[in-house]
């Protein structure tokens, strides 16, 4: 924030439905500090989280080389996938959905 | 279910597994109306193109009926058309999937993962040929080698009598059947090749010495349905629901959180996905083609996106170059806009080749070729194929050659009918053979997707560059370099691999690769 010194929380563990309160008690510094705020979303250890697989966090869709720019097609970057299928799915059988409305029509 | 165990330290280590089921969408009627609405007699195009249709002073009334009457019975004497249908109890296929899954944190911000992840797909959608022609139950197989080699079949001289294709009129003694067919351009070469598919299909719908289609089995006072079941149709397909396919994979993955600037998730999967062989891309799983429609599993074997190894890699590193980095973390302000927050990035990608089918191009058995494999004769391992690049160009099978077929020596000479014979065979470089064409009658000993075809390696890179502007905006300059290695991707073998196929002289070429290097340039502003 302008006008503050930086203030850094490092080593903070979030587990999937995790909540953490830090709060933060800015000092005034100089405008030419900066506070910069990274999270990264891929959790080492969900202890509760059942998912098996692999998550896509937004800094990775943002800072891999992706010439088409679809996201889409960074979903091969992870194990099990090959072209569009999914562990052994065929394209037809799988549900691609945005804010739990399917966002595209299955292939058949 | 997570199961957090404490295995050398608490939330070290997560044992996981899961078992779903989910239901494929229903078929959109698209393509269904696609299939049905086509049936013959449900439309009728009728085209007004003389002049006398295109003044209103030449118009008269009442425009002319078509003569084709809607959904009137299809003729026998017509045998082209083409017919399908669906099965009456044909349901949404399913697909069951499972995993057993351990993951460790091995240091800080470093986990490995080990995984089996499985699935089944069940009730696949896939159309089934209907009208296949039968060599069997007829004897037409037997009268066709005995034709092939120079007798005569009394069979061909009772579907022939007093006809005639070009020898004279057919009377069993001095111009027999079997002479006959051997001296017809349209049916020797069928016969020299082993073709009695095909040879059966010209039989059923060749209009030749009769005048109308079908004209040759009626000749002979066979039933309508002598050779196929469905006479009046070329083919009939029934849309069924019964293939299965499954999957099972071990995957390991290692992933480095981002810290310090750098982050890498690594993955290597071993897998195996099996299925009644067709494309698996899309539904329906296949054509209505298989090498022995009597025994389709048969046709039981990889599927086309199965890859028994693949491994991928990527990852995003800052630079250290500017404050509070290792490198140049001191210098003038200027220079540390300069230095600071470049970042590399990349993804690479390595699959062991996509299954291919080695063709053996006989209708040995049905009237499709592009199916049938050829009998595995000699040592022709899995692993047989390695791209080699040549001095007149590029072949997957260094060391193997295609020599005329021994067989043409059990092939009549009557009749030229042995000039007809264009059969080869593979073989090794001490002319030992490998590959051969199945005998007619018979399906090829070689399974479907035998072999791997190349494998890909793909790495992909950028550099970025970021400027802050603001505290809320900054300027991002990046190159993007797709296949930076600009690796060639061997992939073709001739249209519809057509280098695949024994009898082909280019057998094992590689026509054509992908994978051309491109670069592309951004500058964005991201507020």
């Amino acid at each position: 924030m302008p006008g503050f010194q930086t203030r850094t929380y490092s080593d903070v563990n979030l587990g999937v439905s995790q909540q953490v309160r830090l709060n933060f008690a800015l000092q005034v510094g100089s405008v030419a500090q900066a506070v910069e705020v990274t999270v990264a979303a891929d959790t080492l250890i969900a202890t509760s989280s059942s998912s098996v697989g692999t998550v896509l966090p937004e800094y990775k869709v943002r800072d891999l080389p992706l010439l088409t720019r679809n996201v889409i097609d960074l979903v091969g970057t992870t194990a099990g996938t090959q072209g569009s299928n999914f562990a052994g799915g065929r394209p037809g059988q799988v549900n691609t959905t945005r804010d739990g409305t399917t966002s595209l029509p299955p292939l058949v | 279910m997570s199961w957090s165990r404490p295995w050398w330290g608490k939330d070290k280590t997560i044992v996981r597994a899961g078992y779903g089921v989910s239901y494929q969408g229903a078929a959109t009627y698209i393509a269904v109306d696609g299939a049905v609405g086509n049936l013959p007699g449900l439309n009728l195009f009728v085209e007004q193109t003389t002049n006398n249709y295109l003044g209103l002073s030449n118009f008269s009334l009442p425009v002319p009926a078509s003569t084709t009457k809607p959904l009137e019975p299809i003729p026998l004497t017509d045998r082209q058309q083409t017919i399908q249908g669906y099965e009456d109890k044909r349901v949404n296929p399913y697909v069951q999937n499972w995993n057993l899954e351990i993951q460790r944190e091995l240091a800080k911000n470093l986990t490995f993962e080990a995984r089996y992840v499985g699935s089944k797909a069940t009730k696949l959608w896939a159309p089934f040929p209907l009208n296949d022609v039968n060599v069997f139950e007829n004897g037409i197989l037997n009268a066709y080698n005995i034709t092939r080699a120079g007798g005569d079949a009394l069979l061909f001289d009772q579907m022939l009598r007093g006809r005639d294709l070009g020898l004279g009129i057919v009377n069993g003694t001095t111009v027999t059947g079997s002479a006959s067919l051997r001296n017809n351009s349209l049916f020797r070469a069928f016969i020299a090749n082993g073709d009695v598919g095909q040879f059966a299909n010209l039989l059923n719908t060749s209009p030749t010495a009769t005048g109308q289609a079908g004209g040759l089995v009626r000749n002979g006072g066979f039933a309508e349905n002598f050779i196929v079941v469905n006479p009046q149709f070329q083919s009939v397909t029934l849309n069924g629901n019964s293939p299965n396919s499954t999957y099972h994979s071990m995957q390991l993955q290692v992933t480095k959180r981002l810290s310090q600037g750098f982050t890498n998730q690594t993955s290597y999967t071993w897998s195996r996905a099996i299925g009644l062989a067709g494309t698996g891309d899309t539904n329906p799983d296949r054509t209505a083609s298989y090498r022995n429609p009597r025994n389709i599993a048969l046709d039981k074997g990889l599927l086309s996106f199965h890859r028994t190894h693949a491994i991928r890699s990527n990852g995003t590193w800052q630079l250290p170059f500017g404050p509070n980095q290792k490198f140049l973390g001191n210098v003038p302000g200027l220079v540390q806009r300069l230095v600071e927050r470049w970042q590399l990035g990349g993804i690479m990608s390595w699959n062991s080749g996509a299954p291919l089918d080695i063709n053996g191009s006989t209708s040995s058995i049905n009237a499709t070729t592009s199916i049938m494999t050829p009998n595995l004769v000699g040592n022709f391992p899995k692993n047989i194929g390695k791209v080699t690049k040549l001095a007149n160009g590029v072949t997957y099978f260094d060391g193997l050659q295609v020599v005329t077929d021994p067989t043409r020596a059990n092939v009549s000479s009557l009749q030229g009918l042995q000039g007809a014979f264009s059969n080869r065979v593979i073989v090794d470089s001490q002319g030992r053979i490998l590959l051969a064409n199945p005998a007619p009658g018979e399906v090829g000993s070689l399974g479907l997707k035998w072999i791997e075809g190349p494998a890909r390696l793909n790495l992909d890179m950028n550099l970025v560059k970021r400027v802050r502007l603001t505290e809320t905006k900054e300027f991002e300059l990046r190159i993007d370099a797709i296949n930076i290695l600009n690796k060639p991707i061997f992939t073709d073998f001739g249209n519809n691999n057509a280098n695949l196929d024994i009898n082909s002289l280019n057998f094992g070429r590689i026509t054509g690769a992908i994978g051309s290097r491109a670069f592309t340039l951004n500058a964005r502003v991201n507020f």
